[in-house]
């Protein structure tokens, strides 16, 4: 045997390898696509047979939501306030240290202290979030209780207060890539203009990266949006319009999780409210992505304005 | 190389095949089949006795296993009437539709009554304004649409607190019953309040918020006892609280009823089916107080036992299956009779 013959033998079953490679990798993303569509038709095509029994107009105007009840109503407006109060909380909990921590991590500190802060973000984001519901349900909870004796043993705030706190790595990494990709001149000549480095940071770097840093936030928020086990866990289930936080309440993705595991026979009004419910959580966690998207992927253009 | 890999993709194969037999062998619970394992589904009201049940019937029959399972009654009686499952466990009788379809599909069965079950209104324990409620109350408060927010809506002498309820979901039995009875028509209940078929989570809301209220079954209540305050019912004879006692002599009435377990007259001639169902009665009998039921008359008892040797002797006998399939219909007749006494 030659070494030709060796690595013409050779070359015959790398061709082969890679050609099989190549289709195994076509298939993955044939397979990946063909989900997408199927999961987008599947969820429009009930959702257009729910809304050809309950109005549009209905769905989005009445105030309650009581599928199960004698006499049903489909007001799609608690579930959506109450994933809106949610969202909104957990971003007011998790923006300030978030974003302080990127600003900490990017220009203050040593190296090692960096590596500590990381790992613990890093941490936090890979903590299952079913253990974070019970953390809200057995620990948060009764510690509000003794601020406010009048609180639910399901309430918003303790959800707002640890979907916050799962959302925070999202922030963190993100604001700091923000942070980052801003020129390192800028910085210079901030200094060379006798600023201090605090104001360096506060007046120049942070507005420069403020893009980014926002994107970070909408892409943080639409997880929490989309975030269902600390809701259904800690959150309640109580479908009604409130803004009072220590109150339950049930998001649109607690009520697919609640709901689902009952008798709803697919076919009936019911099942495909858990669609109609579905879609419109697709639809704001779409948009809050692509928002989120297009302002993150902007940033270094504008970083360098 | 290329062999290699092929074989190990042979392994992998080989590995996903065997997992999906033993799958397909060991991973569906078949009633019956096995001959060793028995299922009970049904009522959440009924689940803390089934266990029990189960525990001393493992004691004494180690080879037997038994899976407990709540789908709530009506999911039950489903899954028993086209044969999934050996015993269902039901706060209530059967329906006529839902016999009316176990006899379509052959299925006879015996309605064993096994205890009786009170509806428990819970409170926070800190809540000493209020001890007892009326039928009446009961209806202002949970009625459809109903416009109670605090406790001071419901009677002027009690603190302007919100009242925050905790109730069983539409699924469940105890909330067909309870609407039932006080409101006079099934599922008929205001909407706004905490809904799940989970006693525990019950409990713990009510537990969570000193001016909550909520109501479970009265195993339900039991298990969660430390935590929870049960009030008294005044249905127009002077307040009653749920103890054994006043279920068993009906002076809690309307808030009591019986439960009963269903067991398929086929399964009967398998011997860890039959055994089971023996251990059930023998169980209730004994240990239904403790639990939080209250027992029923030990005539009852005796009667089900009867009830259920004959069966047993029937199902076995040579001739019995042609016998039972003649007479299908007034074999199913004859145990919604006894069922309901």
């Amino acid at each position: 045997m030659t070494v030709a013959e060796l690595s013409g033998a050779g070359t015959a079953s790398r061709a082969l390898a890679e050609r099989f490679a190549g289709r195994a990798f076509l298939a993955c993303a044939i397979v990946a696509t063909a989900t997408a569509i199927a999961v987008v038709g599947v969820l429009g095509f009930e959702t257009v047979l729910f809304f050809t029994e309950v109005s549009p107009a209905r769905f989005f105007s009445e105030v309650a939501w009581t599928p199960f009840s004698e006499d049903p109503r489909f007001g799609v407006l608690p579930l959506l306030a109450a994933t809106a109060q949610i969202t909104v909380g957990a971003a007011v909990f998790a923006v300030l240290p978030g974003v302080m921590t990127a600003v900490y991590l990017q220009h203050y500190a040593d190296a090692r202290s960096a590596r500590v802060v990381g790992t613990a973000t890093s941490l936090l984001a890979g903590v299952p979030t079913v253990v974070y519901g019970y953390v809200a349900l057995n620990f948060v909870t009764p510690a509000l209780s003794n601020l406010w004796p009048e609180i639910e043993a399901f309430n918003g705030l303790s959800a707002c207060l640890v979907v916050g706190l799962m959302i925070l790595p999202t922030v963190v990494v993100l604001s700091r890539d923000a942070l980052e990709s801003v020129p390192a001149s800028l910085m210079e000549a901030g200094l060379a203009l006798g600023a201090t480095r605090d104001r360096v940071v506060v007046r120049v770097l942070i507005p420069a990266a403020s893009r980014g840093i926002v994107g970070s936030v909408v892409l943080a928020m639409a997880r929490a949006a989309g975030e269902t086990m600390i809701v259904t866990l800690a959150a309640g289930n109580q479908a009604r319009l409130t803004w009072n936080p220590l109150e339950g309440l049930r998001t649109l993705t607690a009520f697919i999780a609640q709901s689902s595991l009952g008798d709803a026979p697919s076919g009936t009004l019911n099942y495909r409210a858990f669609f109609a419910v579905g879609a419109v959580l697709f639809v704001v966690t779409y948009v809050m992505y692509a928002v989120g998207r297009r302002l993150l992927s902007r940033r270094s253009r504008d970083g360098a304005r | 190389m290329t062999v290699l890999s092929y074989s190990g993709m042979g392994r992998f194969f080989h590995a996903a095949w065997v997992g999906l037999v033993l799958c397909l062998a060991g991973c569906r619970d078949e009633p019956g089949d096995a001959g060793t394992l028995v299922v009970v589904d049904g009522s959440s009201s009924l689940y803390a006795l089934s266990e029990a049940v189960a525990e001393l019937f493992h004691g004494a029959f180690p080879q037997y296993r038994v899976v407990v399972r709540v789908s709530g009654s009506g999911g039950g009686l489903r899954r028993f009437c086209v044969g999934e499952v050996d015993i269902a466990a039901a706060s209530r009788t059967m329906t006529s539709a839902e016999a009316a379809r176990c006899r379509a599909t052959g299925r006879d069965y015996l309605a064993i009554p096994v205890a009786r079950d009170g509806i428990a209104i819970v409170t926070h324990p800190g809540n000493a304004a209020v001890s007892c409620l009326s039928l009446a109350e009961l209806r202002q408060l949970w009625r459809p649409g109903s416009e109670v927010s605090t406790w001071r809506d419901l009677r002027p002498a009690l603190p302007a607190e919100k009242i925050r309820l905790f109730g069983p979901g539409t699924d469940s039995g105890t909330h067909d019953y309870f609407t039932t009875v006080v409101m006079g028509r099934p599922g008929a209940s205001r909407a706004d309040h905490y809904q799940t078929e989970d006693d525990h989570l019950i409990a713990r809301g009510v537990a969570g918020n000193r001016w909550a209220l909520g109501y479970v079954g009265s195993a339900g209540y039991a298990a969660n006892r430390d935590r929870l305050r049960v009030l008294a019912i005044d249905t127009g004879f002077g307040c009653v609280r749920p103890t054994p006692t006043a279920l068993g002599d009906g002076s809690y009435s309307p808030l009591t009823r019986d439960l009963y377990i269903y067991v398929g007259r086929v399964s009967i001639r398998h011997d860890h089916v039959y055994n089971f169902a023996v251990q059930y009665v023998a169980t209730s009998e004994v240990l239904a107080e403790e639990i939080g039921y209250a027992p029923l008359p030990a005539a009852a008892y005796a009667r089900s036992r009867v009830l259920l040797a004959g069966a047993r002797q029937a199902a076995s006998t040579p001739r019995a299956d042609a016998e039972r399939s003649g007479s299908r219909r007034a074999a199913g007749d004859g145990a919604e009779r006894s069922g309901s006494r």
